[in-house]
């Protein structure tokens, strides 16, 4: 069975890139348009691997991580944060923020599946 | 696997397109003494979101300018830098800029690269100049984060170390040697195993908490471990792929163990040496740990992610070298429309939508017509379904044209920067009131009101608000107010532009009306007179300016709004204000008409334009030079066009007593229009005669009736235009 992604950008070109990409590359794919709808989403069902955009409107990608890992089904989910910020201030958050990773944009699609496979298979 | 970026082009576009205005609306308003935080937040979240996708999609020169701004907008946002006027100007233009770079990568118009590089240079002074008076609190903050080393991680100092134990196929041999190791490392710090490798191609992931030192480690590690596998790093910088694209933070909780078979357990999260070769095919032989060491203590925000050979035009923001700004994210929450309750659909498939939904209503109404003639007692389930079929098509018909309805909002959103660019320019203080934004209109109007509306709004500006000190003179508010307004009048649209400036002076009007050699008299009224500046080539402003230049444009206003089946017109009080108000039907797409007889034709006369119709009297009549030309209703004099003569059609009504006159008005001029006799009010689907045949004069489009006959709809501007060449030969 394909293993799910939910994907969450408040950018519909990079929600669709994203989809795209990675629905191109066998797996199932699940958008997201802030952390306050991925949050949504991701209470309806458990899914393998949470990308993140950090700088979203309502609910930012951190909070989101945060509150994600409060909920049991998600306490070892991998979840990556796509984000333009690479500053070291930033991943300190992500990490205490309980990221498992980060990918910085711009990326380009090849680095996006490089980097899931590493992560999910 | 090589996906085409382009595909996603689109939805870019108009992602971008959509910041930018909802980024040029923000600066509009905010406050620059004390700017809402919020807004603020909003107008960065803009630049940035532009900036992210940009560079995603390759469009490097909109990802350079929105880079540069959004570091100035990110640091005032923090209160590091104080916003000024001058950059809310820079703001704006680099929001032109942007604009213009969008435009010319979707193919319209070619890319300003000086305005680009004008504006970046521009950005980036404000930044060192709004940064350079407070250097003991600005600059050493953003040098100390630029180059400070590999940050701490919850307090704790360390090394992460990365390693392959040489030459140990056999797992319980390798637990035996990583003892040994562990015990050698312990002289260095507190030792933690932070991953296991469950074979010899995995990596063993140790943490040395406290002051190691990296070199001593280096030295232990080289006895047991592959040399070119070795990595270590601070704590906390760990597991970064070598360009600091991507990463992973070891300690997370991840599901790893669980989600992944045994023999890669946790592989995956110590990507290092795999990734290493993968991107760097050329430095993995040889140099690539000396070269991991010396790169990882560097702030990865330094670091430019290396494009992949195989992905050449691969983007990235250029780095401004002047300034070491760390970026970071910030958390900002703000409502939004829902993204995922609307979707996006070609215009065409909706106009599509709308012409079938037209032949619809025709094939309704013939069957309706035919239906007519059977009698309604016998066949009176075919009458019900007939009438059933008419309330459906016609609430069908009312939802698709609802598709095409955008609120006014789309249009009147460019006003603040019109009016704040223009009064800049004229010296003027102006404040926009905007009402009714939510008014919607059908978008083919909604396009080309805009330029219309522009005009009007500059005019008013620019002839109407007074300067400051004259306002004063006057007992006036120095700051002028210019309204725009916008609401539903009996199936119009309709739209003011008001102001309170100086108000129109008849006399004036008339004095330049005379000089021009237009034909005027002292007993028109205001209406009239005010009409008169809607004249090609009038204009009353003693000195022509840059902003509405000479006159030449406000016929153009006129004809415009009369080609969407508008009209516009003109109150004004001299020294109170004027107020120009343009109607406008729903849409495009439907008329309301009034069909009438000639001979065996039927023509469709927009409603709109028909004031009364009547019956002649004799005594109606005058006659110019034995040519029966004007009749007289009531106390006004009025050109007869007579349908049959203009479209030379045969056996229709010739003689005046015997048909009927329909008075109409166009551009503030009567007629009367004769036809035999007038048939009934319908509304008409308008089909376009240039595109289905070609364009005639005095015929604006085409429907077709119930009966399934073509029906020609008359341009009253037109007929109004050849009555008005018989009024003065009869005077």
């Amino acid at each position: 069975m394909a293993k799910t992604i939910l994907a969450i950008d408040d950018s519909a070109s990079i929600r669709q890139m994203v989809g795209f990409t990675l629905k191109s590359s066998g797996y199932e794919v699940t958008e997201a348009v802030d952390g306050m709808d991925g949050l949504e989403k991701a209470k309806g069902k458990t899914f393998n691997l949470i990308l993140t955009d950090q700088n979203m409107p309502r609910m930012d990608g951190l909070t989101l991580i945060k509150m994600l890992r409060a909920m049991p089904q998600y306490k070892t989910v991998p979840v990556l944060m796509l984000t333009t910020e690479s500053s070291d201030a930033m991943k300190q958050q992500g990490r205490a923020a309980g990221a498992t990773g980060w990918l910085v944009k711009p990326f380009d699609p090849q680095k996006l599946v490089e980097v899931v496979k590493k992560v999910i298979g | 696997m090589s996906i085409d970026m382009s595909q996603f082009y689109q939805v870019f576009f108009e992602e971008a397109a959509e910041h930018l205005d909802s980024m040029e609306n923000l600066l509009l308003t905010l406050d620059i003494g004390s700017p809402d935080a919020e807004q603020l937040n909003a107008i960065f979240r803009a630049a940035h979101s532009i900036k992210g996708s940009s560079g995603t999609f390759g469009f490097t020169d909109l990802a350079d300018v929105t880079h540069i701004l959004e570091n100035l907008l990110d640091r005032i946002r923090k209160g590091e830098i104080s916003l000024r006027e001058d950059m809310i100007d820079a703001f704006l233009a680099a929001g032109d800029v942007l604009k213009n770079l969008l435009a010319s990568h979707q193919g319209d118009g070619e890319a300003d690269r000086a305005a680009a590089a004008a504006i970046c240079g521009r950005l980036r002074k404000l930044t060192e100049d709004a940064a350079a008076p407070a250097p003991a609190l600005a600059a050493p903050i953003l040098v100390a984060s630029a180059v400070l080393p590999a940050p701490t991680f919850l307090g704790e100092t360390g090394l992460d170390v990365f390693f392959q134990l040489d030459g140990h196929a056999n797992a319980e041999a390798a637990e035996g040697t990583l003892d040994n190791l562990v015990a050698e490392l312990a002289g260095q710090g507190e030792v933690r195993i932070a991953g296991r490798a469950a074979s010899a191609d995995h990596a063993w992931h140790l943490q040395l908490i406290g002051q190691p030192d990296a070199e001593t480690v280096r030295g232990i590690l080289e006895f047991v471990a592959r040399n070119d596998s070795i990595r270590i790093a601070s704590l906390g910088e760990a597991s970064s792929a070598d360009d600091g694209a991507y990463g992973f933070f070891d300690d997370a909780p991840v599901g790893a163990p669980s989600a992944r078979t045994d023999e890669d357990s946790f592989g995956f999260f110590e990507p290092l040496p795999p990734v290493a070769e993968a991107n760097k095919p050329v430095d993995a032989a040889d140099g690539s740990y000396g070269f991991l060491v010396d790169t990882l203590p560097k702030p990865v925000a330094e670091v430019p992610a290396v494009p992949p050979p195989s992905e050449p035009a691969a983007p990235r923001p250029v780095e401004n070298e002047a300034q070491h700004e760390p970026r970071r994210a910030v958390p900002t929450t703000k409502a939004m429309a829902s993204g995922d309750t609307s979707i996006r659909v070609g215009v065409d498939k909706v106009d599509q939508l709308i012409n079938l939904v037209g032949e619809l209503v025709i094939t309704q109404a013939m069957l309706a017509q035919s239906a007519s003639q059977v009698d309604p007692v016998e066949f009176e389930r075919l009458h019900d379904g007939l009438i059933q079929l008419e309330r459906n098509t016609r609430d069908l018909q009312e939802s698709v044209m609802s598709i095409r309805m955008l609120p006014i909002s789309v249009v009147f959103s460019r006003f603040p920067r019109v009016v704040r660019d223009v009064a800049q320019k004229l010296g003027k203080q102006v404040e926009l009131k905007l009402s009714g934004e939510n008014t919607e209109l059908d978008k083919g109007l909604i396009e080309r009101i805009s330029d219309p509306l522009t005009h009007l709004v500059r005019n008013s500006l620019d002839h109407g608000i007074e300067a400051p000190e004259i306002r004063a003179e006057k007992g006036k508010q120095p700051v002028g107010t210019i309204t725009l307004k916008a609401y539903h009048q009996s199936g119009n649209i309709v739209i003011e532009v008001g102001d309170d400036g100086a108000g129109l002076n008849r006399t004036k009007i008339l004095a330049k009306a005379r000089e021009r050699g237009i034909n005027v008299h002292d007993q028109m009224t205001d209406q009239e007179v005010f009409a008169l500046i809607f004249e090609a080539g009038f204009s009353t402003a003693d000195q022509i300016t840059e902003v509405s230049g000479r006159g030449v444009g406000m016929d153009v206003v006129r004809r415009n709004i009369a080609a969407m089946g508008g009209r516009v017109e003109i109150d004004s009080m001299l020294g109170v204000g004027t107020r120009m108000t343009v109607r406008l039907p729903l849409t495009l797409a439907i008329l309301d008409g009034m069909s009438v007889a000639v001979g065996r034709e039927t023509y469709i006369i927009p409603l709109g334009y028909v004031i009364e119709s009547l019956q002649v009297e004799p005594g109606m009549i005058k006659s110019v030079s034995g040519v029966e030309r004007l009749i007289q209703v009531r106390e006004e004099y009025l050109p007869v066009v007579t349908l049959y003569e203009i479209f030379r059609v045969p056996g229709a009504v010739t003689k005046l007593e015997s048909g009927i006159m329909i008075i109409l008005e166009a551009d503030g001029v009567k007629a009367a229009l004769f036809v035999d006799a007038m048939v009934g009010q319908h509304q008409v689907v308008i089909k376009s005669l240039e595109s289905n045949y070609r364009r005639v004069p005095g015929v604006s489009g085409a429907t077709i009736m119930g009966d399934g006959r073509v029906a020609l709809i008359l341009d009253v501007s037109m007929l109004v235009s050849i009555a008005r060449t018989i009024l003065p030969a009869a005077a």
